[in-house]
Parts: C-alpha cells; structure tokens; sequence
C-alpha cells in the first residue's frame, strides 16, 4: 500500500493484513446501545432470557412475570442478557522515556507503543465498537471521547502521530483522568513502560478493576531495558530526568537484571491476583507479536497473559 | 629481620605504581541516555560498594606481589641471635668449646659421646667461611684454647678436633666460656661472635658454671650456643674415692683402706671390688649397693717392708670405664726413732716422769717393733756422742741445759732433715734458750721464735688458757679440724711462755689472749717445732686428754714425713710445682702410668733445692718421681670424681644459651648456619609470592556476579 493511501505510519499494510481478521473479544460483559459480540452487564427486558429470579422489594413492578405467577402463585422477575458494543479505552505512555530506540529494535518504545494502539484501534473501530484514547506522560496530554465508526480511526492516528514525548510517567494521574472521562464501563488497553511506582500503578488498575472495566496492561519495554547488553563503564543519562549515574556497565549488568526480573515479577504477580491481563512486549519483536499476545494470551517474552 | 642483598630493597619504589594506576588512572565512561535510571540507581549502591572493595583488595594484592618481589631478591632472613641481626657479608668469628671432661667418655648405645661431640664440632666448623675465623678449646678442666689466637685455617682447626683426646678430668666450664670470650670480647661490633658449647650437659658441671656466673650479663652481642651430647642419663657405677685414714703408715703395721663406690643407676646394683696392691691383686670384695647411693668398703692392708705402695681399686668395666679404677700411692715406713732428752736439773729426782707423757703418746704399747715410732729418753748428761742420724726426731722436754758440742751436732741434725721439737717448762731459762739455741747459732739456730715471759699462774691456775686458731689447713692439725679443734680446747693451760717468732716460723695455733701457742719452722732439710707449754701437766692439762695421743702421733707424723715428696691428690691434666732437694748435676725424670720417661726441666734455688714442674698428668694413674733414674716418689692421678655423676640438668635451667637439636651431627651445621644467618625467607616469600599472583589473577577475572 502507498503511503500517501495508509491510514497513519503506524498502520502499515502488512500489520493490517495480518490483523484484519482478528476480533476484539471482552471476557466479561459490555456496556452498550448496540447489540453485538459483547454481553451487556445489565439483565433486563432482552430478547434473550437469562434466568428467573424471586421478587424482592424494590424490584419494577413491570418485570414480574405474572405467567409464573398465576402457575406458582409466586412473584418471580424474569431476567435477560443483552448483547451490547464494546467501549475501548486506549491509555498510552508518551513519557521521554518512551522515546529510547535500542541497537536492536527498529522502532522507538512510543512507535512499538503508538503502533498498538492503532492496531487496537483499528480492530475495535472496525467491529463497531466505540473507542476512546488518551495520551500521558506526567499529565494527561490529549484525550479522545469514545466513538464509534472507522472515521474515528483517522482521528485516534492523528493523536498518535501527533503526541509530544515529554515528561516522566505517571500512570496513576492518567488512569484517574481517563477514567472520568470514560463513564461506560468498558476495556481499557494501557500501554506504558511503567517506569513508575508499581505500587501505585497497581493500586489504580485495581480500582479500574473493581469500576468493572476490564483491563489490559501492556509493559513496553526495549531489549536494552530487558537485557542490559552494555559492557563497558558509562555514564547513564536518565531521558526523564536528566540525572547521570557513571558505573561499569560490566559490573552492574546482572544486578540490573535482578532488579528487572524482580519488577516484571511484581507486576505480573499483581495483574495475575488482581484479573488484569499483564502483557510484557519487547520493541525488538514486530508489534504484530504483541498484538496477537492478547488474543493469544501470552507475551512476546513467553511469560503467560 | 635483615637482607643479605639491602640494595634490592629499592625496588620497594615500584610499589607507587599499582597506586598510581589505582588512584589516578580510571577508564573514560562514554555518555549513553537510558529510559530510566530508576533500576540502575536501586543496584548501583551494591555495585560500587563491591566495586570498591575489590579495587582494593586488588591494590593489596598488587602492592604485596611488589613488595614481596623486592624481597625476594633482597633475600630476607629472621633470627633471634645477636648474629643474625648483623649484615649477612660480616665475618663470622666463634669459638668451639669441646667438653672433653671424663663425663664425655660415657659410650652409650654404642655410640661414643665424646666422638659424637667431634662430629658436631666438624659439622659446626663445615659452615665456615674463607672469612671467618675461629678457635677451638676444651671445657674439661683444665679448660685451654687450642691456638692462641682466632684463626682462619679451617683445617687445622680440623685437624685439632681431630686429634683432640678425653682427659680424665673435670668440666671447668667458667674457665672455658672465659677464655672464649676474652678472644671475641676485643673484636670490632661488626663480626658475628659465637661461642658454640658441645658438652654432655652433667648437672654438676652446670650447677657451678651457674653458681659463679650471670650469664645474662654476658657480652649481648655474643651468641651462646649450646649443642647437647647424649639424650639420656646413663647407668653408672664409680669408685670415687679411695684413702688410707692413718697419717702414716709403718712397716709391719696394719693400715685401714677405705674406698668409696657410687651407683649412679637407678636401680641396686651388686658387684665385686679388686684391689690390687704394685700391680698384684690382694683382694675381691662383693657388695651390694642401693640405687642412687655411695657406699664406702673398708678393708685391712699389712706392709711388712718399707717403701712405696701402689693401690688400686677396680670395678669391672661399664658404659664410663675411665671412673672404675681409682689408685692410691702410699709410702710405708721404717719405724722412726725419737730421741727425747729430759731437763739435766731433773737427773737428780729418782721420780722424774716428766717424759711419760710423750713416750705414751709416741708408743703407748712400748713395743720395740711393729710400731710407727720407738722412743728413747735420755738427759743430756747421758748424751755423750750419740749419733743423731739414727733418730728421726730429738723432743726436748722442759729443757735447761745441753752441753755446746751436742747443741751444734743438734743444728746439723735439724739442717740435715732431722725434726726437733720443744716443750717449753718450768724448767726452761728463756735467757738460756735465746742464747744457747738461737742467737750464739747464727743461721743453724734451732728455735723457731725467741722466748720471753712466763704467761699466767700454774700454782694459783687462776687464769686458764687454751689453744685456739688452728691452722686447720696444715697437715698436721687437720685431723681436728671435724670438731673445729673443741677437743684440744678441752685441755686446759695454766702457764705457758710468750714466744716471739722467727720471720720465717708459722704459727700452728694460739693460745687463748693470743699469744702463739705451736710455731714451726723449716730449718734445712728438717723441721723445728716449739711448744710454749709442756708435755707433762705441771702447766696444762693437755695431757691428761685423750686428744693428747693423736695430737702428738699427728704432729710427729707429719714432721718425719714431711721431708718426703708426697704429692696428694694431683688433678688430672694440672700442672704440679714442687721443689726438691738436689746435688749439682742431678736430673729430674717422671714415668707415666704408660711407663713414658719425661725428663724434666728443674730450676735451682738454692744449693741443694730445686722447683721442679710437672705438666703431664693427663692420664689417670701412678707416676714415679726420679732422681737420677732413683725412686724419689710415687704418686697417683686419679679421675675428677664428680665426673661419675652423669644425671643431666635440664635445657630449661640454662639461661641465655641458643639450644642446638642434636638429633644428628648434621643438624649442628644447619642450627649453626641458623645461628650465623637466621632463618632464609626467601623460599617462603616466594612461595608466598605464587600464592599471591594466583589470587591476584582469579580475583582480577572473578566473574562480576561472584560474590567475595
């Protein structure tokens, strides 16, 4: 595909191609007008019958089932499922600390990052679900109501391509302001390299979780990051900060790799008790991997969703 | 600690350099920007603090293979001795003290001390070098320097260890380590001074060099190193001693030998004792004896001829054979004839009985023959021209006349070797006694002291006197010397004369007040002693005692013996001086006991006297004094009887002295080089220095996870 017809640099062809089929699927119920693929978490006058419930005080008078009562000489209410569009949120980490492109990789972790989100984008607009986005790094940068129709999907590039990568991460700042502005319960995709406090990172996921949403944590991470291939004595520059550490790369590398493992450890220990799908990616893998992580249930390190 | 190369010790400058490298040289970090330090900043504080350590441990390392390297070729060494703390190049000078005392002749698990010693002494003398000097003596007594100076021949030195012989002899270990440091004590500070002390390590031995000597005031910069012979106390059994307790023996007479054995083993012994009498053995005598003990063994021996007598005691062979034979030289006597001449006053009393007392005391038995004296008393009116010279002694008694011609043939008598002795009484004229017998005889006068006043009052015996301050160093009063002279206190003096003697007389005894009580003086060839109180008890009671007798046999004994050479207990290997009577062109010879003539040298002091010296004595046995190939006199070298004692005093008891381990000859050169140089680190340093370079090496490569 010619570039002057692509969507948005992070929709390439090929990832379009290999994606295309794929179908965003929530676990648990949606929140919605439009009946589809996703239940709806409210029982109520449906097509589809759900189950039969006994009649408590409080409950519409207009959802008795009086067939049954005439039977039974009980009050029951009759329950529906409805089948309602899927609400995605995309929250994504444009901090300066996304900007860092290894060796390895052919892409910055914000591009690895960015080109998620289009791709998820790209999948929950084209089943006719709505979408929402927002950006952040210590503040919220932009945000996009959720919308439905794939004209959305030009707009949400457009906000990729167009978020400036500054500032430290703060996850929890973003996921509280994306929250109010996202009433419906729905799925939220984060995408970050959190390089944050994990406590409170989790603390916040936790309350999107117990808010009912459903939640999908993708760690963004370069092979540098993972790996620590440095060998020789350097002085580190922080691109959030700007501090500098000078140490022997050589020295440091297998403590750093503990610390690593430690950290990704906490959070996947976390995501696991608290319902959250933990995704760790690797921006030396194409962003194709990752995406299929979701549906796959596995991350692109092989450590499970 | 000193180096035998200090010059190489410079090389501890290259020590700066691993410092240098540590603390200014520092691999340029390249900038890298990294997402987040939030990891880094949480390892970094464990990594640097690892880091640290480990630059430092790696300096250490690097400064001691450096320091070590130097070192090495500065070839250090440590050591306690004075010597070892000196520069290695500085010339050695030591002194070898061999202990050829008797002890050393001790053979034990067949293996001779005494040659074990030697080989030591060759192993020691082995490390000297061109430089070095030395010197070689004996610690046996007489302790002697084998060369007179310190010398630098390695082989005579040798050569003397060699040839060196075992005397019989005593340890003189203070005389030994005194001559050995008068030779080092004048040498310049920068020579290495030892004295190496090889001795079988006998407690007596010991015990006097430690009474007489700190040997920690001993020159500091003088090693004492001592090298023990022998490692155990040897089982031995001794004859050490053997005499006849009767001053004077005589022909036909019996006379008590006693000899003394000694069981140096630690268990009771029996054994059979010989004695051989000039070669011919006279009696076997068993015994048994208790560990650890001396008994003594008497026995009777009847002489029926004059002349000398040599007796042996003999033990069978043990591990010490130089200490079982012990000789006793004995000569026996004709009877000796005594003239006592009484006061010519008293010629006239019927009942003289004023020479009773002397004739009792002289032959209380008045036997004409199986006696040592027989008496004839006489006045001097009954003298007429008697022949003296078939008297051994005249005694005058109380005396107050003699006629001129018999007071000169008197003087000849007392010239020629005849003794005269005067008892002092009332009949005495002390004005007649200084003329007639002293001052008209010119220099053939008889007295030994001019007479003066009567002292005290036997008639009113208001005041008593007594003999006191015996010479109990003179052979003739050393019999009282068990009592301290009690017994001849006992008897007392009422009155007695006040002597004045002669310049060259000797006082014997005093009375009490001070007052010289027996005076004796060599006259010629014979002896004068003079009395100042009777020998009857108008004055003293001294008669009376029972002491009188051996007081008188004593005394008389020792006058007619004195003029003969009889030479009692000469140490083995000292030298004697004695003078004898000699004719112009008379020689002087000795026979060993190995039957060896040695002429000897004689220097003349007067007419018929000469000194003479003997200085071979080295060998244990009778010598026989001649006189133009004449018997002059017999006399007996015997073995240093606290040589027998071999119980060993222990190391720890002996201060100052560097201990050699003996367990081989060849340990004596190591301990010696030991003693010289110290203790080489050069092989520990760089065993040391492998050690470090293979743990600076891991260390350096050790894996960045490791944990150290």
């Amino acid at each position: 595909m010619e570039n002057s017809t692509r969507i948005s640099k992070y929709l390439a062809p090929e990832l379009l191609a290999a994606i295309s089929n794929l179908t965003v699927r929530t676990r648990n119920l949606s929140e919605g007008t439009i009946e589809g693929r996703h239940k709806s978490p409210y029982k109520g006058f449906n097509v589809e019958f759900s189950s039969y419930r006994q009649y408590a005080k409080g409950d519409p008078v207009k959802d008795i089932d009086w067939k049954v009562y005439a039977r039974s000489d009980k009050l029951y209410i009759k329950e529906h499922e409805q089948e309602t569009n899927l609400n995605g949120y995309i929250i994504l980490d444009s901090s300066t600390s996304m900007n860092y492109k290894g060796d390895k990789s052919s892409m910055s972790k914000y591009d690895y990052a960015a080109t998620l989100a289009a791709s998820f984008a790209y999948l929950i607009l084209k089943q006719q679900d709505s979408l929402g986005l927002a950006i952040f790094s210590d503040q919220v940068q932009s945000i996009l109501p959720s919308r439905g129709g794939m004209q959305h999907l030009k707009t949400v590039c457009n906000h990729l391509e167009q978020a400036k990568l500054a500032g430290k991460t703060d996850i929890a700042s973003a996921i509280d302001t994306a929250a109010r502005a996202m009433r419906k319960r729905g799925l939220f995709i984060i995408i970050s390299d959190l390089m944050d406090n994990a406590e409170a990172t989790m603390e916040k996921l936790r309350q999107l979780k117990t808010a009912k949403h459903e939640v999908v944590l993708y760690q963004v991470l370069d092979s540098d990051e993972l790996f620590f291939p440095f060998d020789q004595p350097a002085i580190f520059r922080d691109m959030e900060t700007n501090s500098e550490v000078t140490v022997d790369a050589f020295l440091l590398k297998n403590e750093y790799r503990k610390k690593i493992e430690t950290m990704i450890s906490a959070f996947r220990n976390a995501s696991r008790k608290t319902g959250i799908d933990y995704i760790l990616t690797d921006t030396s893998n194409p962003p194709i991997k990752a995406v299929k992580s979701f549906f796959t249930g596995h991350s692109q390190t092989g450590r499970s969703r | 600690m000193g180096f035998t190369n200090p010059l190489f010790l410079l090389g501890l400058a290259f020590i700066a350099v691993p410092v240098y490298l540590h603390l200014v040289f520092k691999r340029q970090p390249i900038l890298k920007l990294f997402p987040s330090l939030m990891l880094i900043q949480k390892s970094i504080d464990y990594i640097a603090r690892k880091q640290k350590l480990k630059n430092i441990i790696l300096l250490i390392l690097r400064i001691l293979i450096l320091l070590l390297l130097s070192f090495i070729f500065a070839k250090p060494y440590i050591g306690s001795s004075a010597s070892a703390k000196k520069s290695a190049g500085a010339q050695s000078a030591f002194v070898i003290l061999i202990d050829n005392s008797m002890s050393m002749g001790a053979v034990y698990q067949g293996i001779s001390v005494f040659n074990a010693a030697k080989s030591s002494a060759i192993e020691i003398l082995s490390s000297m070098r061109p430089d070095d000097k030395g010197n070689l003596g004996t610690a046996g007594s007489p302790g002697k320097m084998l060369f007179s100076q310190l010398t630098w021949d390695k082989d005579a030195l040798t050569r003397a260890i060699n040839e060196l012989e075992i005397s019989s002899g005593g340890t003189d270990l203070p005389s030994a380590l005194v001559s050995a440091l008068k030779l080092l004590q004048p040498l310049p500070k920068q020579y290495k001074k030892t004295i190496y002390l090889i001795t079988d390590m006998t407690a007596s031995s010991w015990k006097h060099l430690l009474d007489i000597y700190d040997l920690e005031r001993i020159d500091p910069d003088i090693d004492l190193a001592l090298v023990p012979i022998g490692n155990a106390d040897i089982p031995n059994m001794a004859v050490t001693d053997i005499k006849a307790p009767d001053t004077m023996l005589s022909e036909g007479t019996s006379a008590k030998i006693k000899v003394t054995v000694k069981n140096g083993s630690k268990r009771p012994e029996k054994n059979t004792l010989s004695l051989y009498v000039n070669g011919y053995k006279k009696a076997d005598i068993p015994f048994e004896i208790e560990a650890d003990s001396e008994k003594e063994i008497q026995t009777e021996l009847r002489f029926s001829e004059p002349g000398n007598i040599q007796i042996t005691a003999s033990l069978p062979d043990d591990l010490l054979p130089l200490d079982n034979r012990r000789h006793l030289a004995l000569k026996v006597y004709e009877t000796c004839k005594v003239l006592i001449i009484k006061p010519s006053s008293a010629k006239s009393l019927s009942n003289y009985t004023g020479d009773i007392f002397l004739k009792f005391a002289l032959n209380p038995l008045s036997k004409s023959s199986g006696n040592i004296f027989a008496v004839e008393s006489r006045f001097p009116e009954e003298l007429g021209n008697i022949d003296l010279k078939k008297y051994k002694a005249v005694a005058l008694l109380d005396t107050d006349y003699l006629s001129p011609a018999f007071i000169k043939s008197l003087s000849e008598f007392l010239l020629k070797g005849g003794n005269i002795f005067t008892f002092m009484a009332s009949r005495c004229k002390p004005e007649w006694h200084n003329e007639e017998l002293h001052d008209n005889l010119g220099g053939g006068y008889i007295l030994p002291g001019r007479v003066f006043n009567r002292v005290g009052n036997s008639v009113s015996r208001s005041v008593t006197y007594r003999l006191t301050d015996l010479d109990f160093s003179h052979p003739a009063l050393k019999l009282f010397e068990k009592d301290d002279g009690r017994a001849l206190a006992r008897g007392a003096a009422y009155e007695f004369f006040q002597v004045q003697p002669n310049p060259a007389a000797i006082v014997l005894a005093k009375m009490s007040h001070g007052f010289p009580g027996i005076v004796e003086e060599k006259r010629g060839k014979g002896l004068s002693i003079l009395f100042s109180f009777p020998a009857e008890t108008g004055w003293t009671e001294l008669p009376l005692r029972p002491i009188w007798v051996p007081f008188i046999h004593s005394i008389f004994s020792y006058a007619v013996t004195s003029g003969d050479l009889l030479l009692a207990d000469p140490k083995p290997g000292y030298a004697i001086s004695l003078s004898a009577h000699c004719n112009q062109g008379d020689k002087f010879s000795l026979k060993t006991p190995d039957n060896k003539i040695i002429n000897l040298e004689h220097e003349k002091l007067s007419d018929d006297l000469a000194q003479l010296y003997i200085t071979e004595t080295d060998k244990t046995g009778f010598y026989e004094l001649l006189q133009n190939e004449k018997r002059l006199s017999v006399f007996a070298v015997n073995p240093e009887a606290s040589e027998s004692d071999l119980e060993r005093i222990r190391i720890k008891d002996i201060p100052r002295f560097l201990v050699f381990n003996t367990e081989s000859a060849s340990q004596s050169r190591k301990d010696a080089q030991k003693i010289r140089q110290g203790w080489d680190l050069t092989p520990f340093c760089m065993l040391l220095l492998i050690l470090l370079v293979a743990a600076e090496s891991w260390f350096a490569n050790l894996p960045a996870d490791k944990r150290f």
